[in-house]
């Protein structure tokens, strides 16, 4: 009896320390990516960043404002218009701030920008090197120069040579050229904004309501990069969101097939306990009180781990460029809370099955040399198992039918989690066949391997379970998130190409847009038309009764529907020069009649329509080149009708010759355009994953050391039977290794079923597209899963076999 | 030949102040084909006795030597090697791996050894000790007694020279650890299997053909022939006798 104690209290210390890990790690997920989110969902405003200094900078409301038959209506413009002339002159002592395009030619620039000089000292700049530009053709730059050098400097309506009289340190968030005030004026009549040194109070009492007054924190509202910056926390939040979903799942799943497997080493401590008179209600009631002492202690401790790891995590996201670099760590308890909360839940309900079990263990057990496991699927199992399965294939079919909603991953990522618990579920049953499948080749072999891994696993089934979970969520998870992302690229790719109907595109390197000289030149190839739409927005009063922003494009050439497969229901496209424009149908317009819209700046426009794009199609409007207030970001080639296409593409490159710019085919180009695999979100998820991954192996070395503290009697036992010291490690490794084989095929067998329910969506939505598999990366995460678990495996045997056999007394 | 040889072989547990001499200067001789008994109170060094006679465990200080071969200075490797081919091992509790079937367990030192077995073998191994119905069921679904016989085919599937059995009716009742001693007996009498066991009932070892008693570490007494009512004498007097 004294033995039975003592094993059983050396067992349940490993599978004690094995929840504790499985607990601290899964509550220290939770928490540190929860505050990951908190920080990125409660970001507080953004501290200015162009404007430094203690200034007041008038600036137009950069809104348009109309009244409607019911009332009056504001929107944002998307090019705001300078602020008014006679507002300027009543001011009169302020610095004019310009902001337009400029770059040099050749070197590659984030958020190019022109401005005057003079405005350099209130954002942030002083010269490093050389001298302020001290006429119209010297300029001052960040770097791609040296003071003195001659320059080629790209405008939005010429390139012009300057020469560099001065060097500034760049600050991050643009990359400025600075021109003489009376250059930049030249460039950009229009005065973007007013710095003012007098106090606020007096600027706004002399501009009234005819212009923005800000100070302080409201000059962040001024920062060029303010939308990028938007979105970038938006992707943040999405990213951490879905990065926290996994990191909770994950810990849970880990958890609770941790705790059921622990309640399951100690069948022999509950049945001597009940020997000695406990009832099952006190076995089951000491089980909680247990659970409730381990998870509070071992989520508290994640929980501070958690708290100490977020702010790292949060770092290597922004310099990944993954985050906003100003976004301050969270400070919030609700994270932490929410991870104790969880940890504690889930430690006690995965009790809540185990326990029931735990108290119907009959006092004969502990009187037995070692009980079979060898019907590790009970009838609940079966139910939840086959359940969530259906589940999973619901929501599967679901997604095929409504197809759209597939590839979000809103539909896919709980697809996936129902999908990899179903098979975990379901993991038991599996194990018996698969163990006399993968042994049958060994079956006639003499060797005692085979036999000792076959037998052992079978009637171990929930410990080979057990071991083969956590393998299935690293492997599941990186087949199905890996093979998704691939397979959506590759479809996104199809459908883009498909959609496309010009048959080369010219986009730019380093640069906005490309520039109208290239335009003209690309135009000017033989057998080829050439359009370079630059997106730009109409305001326009729909029914009467609301302003809408309607998407529009200022492109130049008549060609537009041969190129941009645009079909027109009546009329042409607009002259360049005109005052006219072509609209959707759902606008109600015919050709020759007038509409009123607002352009992009907010300047009223009445323009003749002269034609209308057929209903079905993307309902952009058309306006004639001279709207366009920037650089076309794509340039659209069509081959004409018996052109020769490899002339055709010599010409298209040697007119891309010295131009920051490159032809790419349409294959190309959709192959570029859809892969993703560069973007912050996906770099970023892959990254969590990774995070998320080093927990399930752990995970992995977690069950391995619970499962062999078991083994002590069996190790002896082969030793005695005769087996060398090799012949034990082999059988144990391979034991693992059968395990490990058994989560790979289950990961197989959810991935298959979660990307066969992709593909069948995405066949319906782009017709059949190939499945991606990440095969590099499953092949990494499986070889490291299989050498985790031989690892664990074989550092508990080699430090058993070195003691002396505990034999018989 | 004699089967096994022990020359002034000593065993001390320990160091300095703490040591324990379980065995003291101990040397005897076991002729093959001879049922052996070693008796003794608990603690006097019996199972020390045995492990070190096995190869299981290694001597502080003399020789052994298993048919001949001489076991000083083997490495663990070594050692484990002749143990599979020299010597079977019987226990007080069975040791029979639990995920196997009793014909599993009875084939388990073969293909350890690297042979392939041979069914109608371990059949008749099986039938030997009576087990020839019960050739499929785990240890779980045996009886204790049922267990140690299947201990004591696996045993002797390699056919050793020596057998040896540390308490191996400790954990039976009366009538079923006669069972187990007459099956024994009778390997003696039929096959002339060496058999050396180690028992504190007076009954058991009379089915040997010698009982060695040992006190302190010492062989201090030896008895031929030996009936129940002998050995419990030779006992009383082993136990009255002053430490
Ligand atoms: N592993 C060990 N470590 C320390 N002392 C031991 C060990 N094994 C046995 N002993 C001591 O050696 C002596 C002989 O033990 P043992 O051979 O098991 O006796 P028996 O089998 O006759 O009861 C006893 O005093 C025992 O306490
Ligand atoms: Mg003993």
């Amino acid at each position: 009896m004294l033995t039975i104690a003592l094993a059983t209290l050396r067992t349940r210390w490993v599978s004690f320390a094995g929840t504790f890990v499985a607990l601290t790690g899964g509550a220290g997920l939770i928490a540190a990516m929860g505050l990951v989110l908190a920080a990125s969902v409660a970001a507080p405003p953004r501290p200015p960043v162009r404007y430094t200094g203690d200034v007041t900078v008038v600036a137009p409301h950069g809104t348009l404002t109309v009244s409607t038959a019911y009332d009056t209506k504001t929107e944002r413009l998307v090019d705001p218009p300078g602020l008014p002339a006679d507002l300027v002159a009543r001011l009169g002592a302020g610095v004019p701030d310009r902001t337009f395009y400029a770059q040099l030619a050749g070197v590659p620039a984030r958020e190019p920008a022109g401005h005057g000089w003079s405005s350099a000292r209130y954002t942030g700049y002083a010269l490093t090197a050389g001298s302020a530009p001290a006429n119209e053709a010297e300029v001052v730059v960040t770097g791609g120069a040296r003071p003195g050098d001659r320059v080629e400097v790209r405008t939005l309506t010429a390139t012009r040579p300057y020469t560099v009289s001065g060097l500034v340190a760049s600050r991050g968030f643009e990359t400025p050229v600075f021109f003489a005030d009376s250059e930049a004026a030249r460039l950009s009549p229009r005065i973007d904004a007013l710095v003012m040194t007098d106090p606020p109070d007096t600027v706004r009492a002399s501009v009234g309501d005819r212009a923005r007054v800000l100070t302080g924190v409201e000059l962040g509202e001024l920062d060029p990069d303010r939308d990028r910056d938007a979105d970038v926390l938006n992707d943040t939040n999405a990213l951490v969101g879905i990065a926290g979903g996994f990191a909770a799942f994950v810990a849970i799943f880990v958890v609770a097939s941790t705790f059921g497997y622990s309640v399951v080493q100690r069948r022999r401590e509950f049945a001597l306990l009940r020997v000695t008179g406990a009832t099952p209600g006190q076995v089951r009631r000491m089980l909680y009180g247990e659970a409730a002492l381990v998870s509070v202690v071992a989520s508290a401790l994640g929980c501070a781990l958690g708290a100490a790891g977020a702010p790292a995590v949060l770092d290597w996201l922004i310099r990944l460029d993954m985050a906003p670099a100003w976004l301050p760590d969270s400070g919030s308890w609700i994270p932490l809370a929410v991870a104790l909360a969880s940890g504690v839940t889930v430690a006690l309900s995965g009790v809540a099955v185990a326990s029931w079990r735990a108290g119907r263990v009959r006092p004969v057990e502990a009187l037995r040399e070692a009980a079979l496991d060898t019907r590790a699927m009970t009838l609940v199992r079966w139910f939840a198992g086959l359940g969530t399965l259906a589940a999973a294939i619901v929501m599967i079919g679901a997604a095929v039918v409504d197809p759209d909603s597939a590839t979000s991953d809103k539909t896919y990522m709980p697809t996936v989690m129902v999908l990899v618990v179903a098979c975990g579920l379901l993991a038991p049953a599996v194990v018996r066949p698969l163990a006399l499948r993968l042994t049958a080749p060994l079956r006639r072999l003499r060797g005692a391997t085979a036999m000792l891994v076959r037998e052992n696993a079978l009637t171990a089934v929930r410990r080979t379970a057990v071991t083969a979970s956590p393998v299935l969520v690293t492997v599941a998870l990186t087949g199905l998130l890996g093979g998704a992302a691939g397979t959506i690229d590759v479809a996104e790719a199809e459908q883009s190409e498909r959609s496309m109907f010009a048959d080369y595109l010219v986009r730019p390197v380093g640069a906005p847009g490309v520039s109208r000289a290239l335009v003209d030149r690309l135009t000017a190839v033989d057998g080829v038309d050439a359009v370079a739409p630059v997106p730009t927005t109409v305001y326009r009063v729909h029914a009467g009764a609301v302003l809408v922003a309607w998407p529009a494009k200022a492109v130049t050439a008549a060609a537009v529907p041969n190129v941009l497969d645009v079909r027109l229901q009546a009329g042409a496209m607009s002259t360049p020069d005109s005052a006219s424009i072509v609209v959707p149908d759902n606008w109600g317009a015919g050709v020759g009649e007038y509409v009123d819209v607002w352009l992009a700046d907010g300047t009223p426009a009445r323009l003749r329509v002269t034609g209308v794009v057929a209903e079905g199609q993307y309902p952009d409007a058309y306006l004639p080149a001279r709207y366009a207030t920037a650089l076309a970001p794509l340039v659209y080639v069509k081959l004409r009708a018996g052109a020769d296409p490899a002339g055709v593409e010599r010409a298209l490159r040697a007119a891309v010759a010295g131009e920051d710019a490159q032809v790419l085919t349409k294959r190309a180009w959709a192959a570029t355009a859809a892969d993703r695999s560069a973007d912050a979100s996906r770099i970023g998820l892959f990254i969590v994953l990774g995070i998320v991954l080093s927990y399930t192996g752990i995970a992995i070395v977690n069950t391995l050391l619970m499962a062999s503290s078991e083994r002590g009697t069996d190790i002896d036992t082969l030793r005695l039977t005769g087996a060398t010291n090799g012949q034990v490690l082999r059988a144990l490794v391979g034991e693992a290794l059968l395990a490990v084989v058994a989560g790979v095929v289950l990961a197989a067998a959810a991935t298959t079923v979660g990307l066969l329910g992709l593909w069948l969506a995405l066949l319906r939505l782009v017709g059949p597209t190939a499945i991606v598999m990440p095969w590099p990366a499953l092949g990494a995460v499986t070889i490291a899963a299989a050498a985790l678990a031989v690892l664990a495996t074989v550092l508990p045997v080699w430090r058993r076999l070195r003691r002396p056999m505990a034999l018989a007394e | 030949m004699n089967a096994v040889q022990l020359w002034s072989v000593s065993r001390t547990y320990g160091r300095g102040e703490r040591a324990v001499t379980a065995l003291d200067d101990v040397s005897l001789e076991l002729a093959a084909g001879t049922f052996t008994a070693v008796m003794g109170p608990s603690g006097s060094g019996k199972s020390t006795l045995l492990q070190c006679a096995a190869g299981l465990d290694r001597p502080t200080a003399g020789r052994v030597f298993i048919a001949g071969t001489d076991l000083t200075g083997l490495s663990e490797n070594r050692r484990t090697l002749l143990r599979r081919d020299l010597v079977g091992f019987v226990f007080q509790s069975f040791n029979l791996m639990p995920s196997l079937t009793a014909t599993q367990n009875v084939e388990l030192p073969i293909r350890l050894a690297g042979r392939r077995p041979d069914p109608e073998a371990v059949r008749t191994a099986l039938a030997a000790v009576g087990l020839a119905d019960r050739a499929g069921h785990r240890p779980a679904e045996l009886s204790g007694g049922q267990q140690q016989r299947v201990a004591i085919a696996r045993a002797l599937a390699v056919h050793p020279r020596v057998l040896f059995a540390d308490e191996p009716t400790g954990a039976l009742d009366t009538a079923t650890g006669h069972g187990v001693l007459r099956l024994l007996r009778d390997l003696v009498d039929r096959y002339g299997q060496t058999i050396v066991m180690v028992t504190h009932d007076p009954v058991a070892a009379s089915f040997a053909d010698r009982v060695l008693f040992l006190a302190d570490g010492r062989i201090v007494d030896e008895l031929v022939e030996p009936t129940a009512a002998t050995v419990a004498t030779r006992m009383t007097r082993l136990a009255a006798a002053p430490c």
